[in-house]
């Protein structure tokens, strides 16, 4: 339609204001350091979470390690009769898994994943978090 | 050669800061234009195109590249953010382009045309006539008209952008330019006098 398309040549784009993107740019970098102190904070309050859990659970399994038995079992590995460690080998070997304080050590895997993550995480925040804004052209 | 909008985003959502910055400048002057025109106001509008830009900023990992273009994203992140200016400041109708000293944006900024073949704009002084049309039209009717002239957009994009089938995306723009054209009709009547050019 030859009609509407002079109406386009009428509405041509609007060149926006000189500064605009300047702004625009240091908003964006604004927003950046404010969603980077976010994380700051965040992960490091995970960080001392997650180390104040490590502390009671490495107690736990140390004890449970000593109550289940485990180290009995073990012992018997390391004993100079190993006739009869080799002859009942397997009964060993489930009496060594069975003794492990499994969920324990479960929880502290996962603490000290969580501890490491949120570790990482406030060393790549801080970076951003911390640092001046610069002006960008 | 220039990367495309989508392969900026993708390097942005990777890592690469200065790739959305690329965007930005690719991309200032759409959708200044559309907001500029849709809110009728200057200096709203610089404000609502900073709250676009953060906001693709913000949701960039959102971006699918199988749903729409990345024009077409920013565009309507654009316009939902045009409109929630609109409803907070309840605008009706709205202003001229004019600057604090006194120049009318509009005009000075529009393509300089020399005798339009079609009767109806041919009659039409300057493109302050188009814009008090424009602003008379509804929200609806307007974005249409802006998306697809200015911005340039399909009626499949369109109707991507706005959640609508495109059959009905046509029919709001005809009946935009029937509305458009009756508005420029009443105008040439009161300036031509009873023999002025039929719309």
């Amino acid at each position: 339609m030859a009609k509407t398309a002079d109406f386009g040549t009428i509405l041509s784009e609007i060149e926006p204001p000189p500064g605009l993107y300047s702004v625009i740019m240091a908003r964006i970098a604004e927003a950046r350091r404010r969603a980077a102190r976010w994380q700051f904070f965040f992960q490091t309050s995970t960080c001392f979470i997650s180390g104040m859990l490590l502390v009671p659970l490495a107690q736990s399994i140390g004890q449970e390690f000593y109550a289940s038995g485990f180290y009995e079992y073990a012992s018997l590995l390391f004993s100079t009769d190993s006739g009869s460690i080799s002859s009942s080998s397997q009964e060993l070997l489930y009496s060594l898994v069975e003794s492990l304080p499994s969920l324990a050590l479960l929880g502290a895997g996962v603490v000290t994943a969580v501890l490491v993550w949120s570790l990482r995480r406030v060393m790549l925040s801080s970076k951003i978090a911390f640092t001046p804004l610069t002006r960008t052209v | 050669m220039d990367r495309t909008d989508e392969e900026l985003l993708a390097a942005f959502v990777a890592g690469d800061e200065q790739a959305f910055s690329l965007l930005v400048e690719r991309h200032l002057t759409t959708v200044y234009s559309f907001v500029v025109r849709f809110v009728g106001n200057a200096h709203d509008a610089d404000d609502i195109v900073q709250e676009t830009f953060v906001k693709a900023w913000k949701s960039a990992k959102q971006y699918r590249e199988e749903a729409s273009r990345f024009k077409t994203w920013v565009l309507h992140i654009a316009r939902n953010a045009a409109i929630d200016h609109l409803r907070k400041r309840k605008y009706v109708p709205f202003s001229q382009f004019d600057t604090e000293d006194g120049h009318n944006m509009l005009v000075e900024t529009v393509a300089d045309t020399e005798a339009l073949p079609d009767e109806a704009f041919a009659k039409l002084q300057d493109a302050e006539v188009v814009q008090e049309a424009l602003a008379q039209l509804s929200p609806d009717a307007r974005e249409i008209l802006l998306l697809h002239y200015t911005n340039e957009l399909t009626f499949l994009e369109i109707g991507e952008m706005l959640g609508e089938p495109q059959n009905t995306v046509k029919s709001r723009h005809h009946r935009a330019i029937i509305s458009l054209r009756k508005i420029l009709g009443q105008k040439n009547e009161k300036s031509t006098g009873p023999e002025g050019t039929d719309v």
